[in-house]
């Protein structure tokens, strides 16, 4: 699955969550689709700019998807304090440091001590906020999961709703891990490795996640009722 | 953390059937949360009578309080004719069931 495609649906994705955010007047809603849409759009100028031959519109690219990501950066970050933490002031602290770091981040791929913009690859100070971002948003899926798991025995929880949370924890991992990797291949491999890396990594993992997005939000009936069964099966 | 104004009444009310301290009740609640996948500051009132019924029972029994039984049935028959100002802010759950299909 080619990068460009997942982004393509990632951002159709979001544009169907601003839309529903506008219809039930959700945050929840509003922050997951300004994160999808800014995600496709970041993606698609940060790899077309790490590719490109020209430099100004190399820089171009990378400028434009580096701003995008640090938008979908902010966003997942509030989207994990919005369902999750809402109203807990240190997670509130966490968002205004994430936010912090994420700006340090862009600033210091297009900028830097140096004052020359990064267009060869992502640096790690980049992702630094953006993988805390996935990580946090991903322990809260993981213990909203094992929570509701707990309810369920109860008879308090909706299976199907439950199934979700681990999903929802296994594409925001597995998102979070790819801009990893390529920043570990290019500190231990060169440009030369990140940039194989780049042609497989985000095939492997565009595949997994399409297939846990499109069960998180557009689950086809035989998988929910799969999910029904199961629960009712481990419950009795 | 902020809690909710059920686990509020129903800390304050475990207090009055059982003798514990503030603290203590609390803490009791907490646990019994906890071990049912819930938390004080989202705790509705239909959570609350489950809670009641299946979980806090065998927990007073386990910390040695007489008649854990009918201290439970107590509060529960009191709960029910309670009414609570909306819980503080949506679950995570209510968020996470409008995200997708059903």
């Amino acid at each position: 699955m080619s990068q460009s495609f997942v982004a393509f649906i990632v951002g159709l994705l979001g544009l169907h969550m601003l839309v529903a955010a506008l219809r039930h007047r959700a945050l929840a809603e509003a922050w997951i689709g300004l994160f999808f849409v800014s995600s496709a759009l970041g993606s698609e100028g940060v790899f077309r700019g790490f590719a490109e031959l020209d430099p100004t519109f190399a820089l171009r690219m990378v400028s434009f998807g580096i701003a995008s990501l640090t938008v979908a950066t902010v966003s997942g970050y509030a989207f994990t304090y919005t369902v999750f933490r809402r109203g807990e002031p240190w997670a509130r602290g966490l968002v205004v440091a994430g936010t912090l770091l994420g700006l340090f981040g862009a600033w210091y791929q297009l900028a830097g001590p140096t004052g020359t913009a990064d267009i060869k690859g992502l640096c790690v100070q980049f992702l630094i906020g953006r993988v805390a971002c996935f990580a946090w948003g991903t322990y809260e899926a993981l213990r909203a999961y094992a929570m509701a798991h707990r309810r369920l025995a109860l008879g308090l929880a909706d299976p199907i709703v439950v199934n979700r949370f681990l999903l929802f924890g296994v594409w925001f991992a597995v998102m979070g891990v790819m801009p990893m990797t390529l920043a570990l291949t290019r500190m231990y491999g060169g440009v030369a490795t990140q940039a194989i890396a780049t042609g497989v990594g985000p095939k492997i993992v565009g595949t997994i996640m399409a297939v846990a997005l499109v069960l998180t939000f557009f689950p086809p009936r035989k998988y929910l009722s799969w999910v029904a069964a199961s629960a009712q099966g481990a419950q009795s | 953390m902020s809690t909710s104004p059920v686990f509020e009444w129903l800390g304050a009310e475990l207090s009055t059937h059982t003798g514990y301290n503030a603290l203590n009740s609390r803490g009791t609640l907490r646990l019994a949360l906890q071990s049912a996948g819930l938390e004080p500051r989202t705790l509705t009132k239909e959570q609350a009578e489950v809670v009641i019924a299946r979980v806090l029972p065998q927990d007073l029994k386990l910390r040695g309080v007489a008649d854990a039984a009918t201290v439970c049935m107590r509060i529960g028959m009191a709960l029910k004719l309670m009414r609570f100002a909306q819980a503080g802010p949506e679950s995570a759950e209510s968020a996470f069931a409008r995200l997708g299909r059903k």
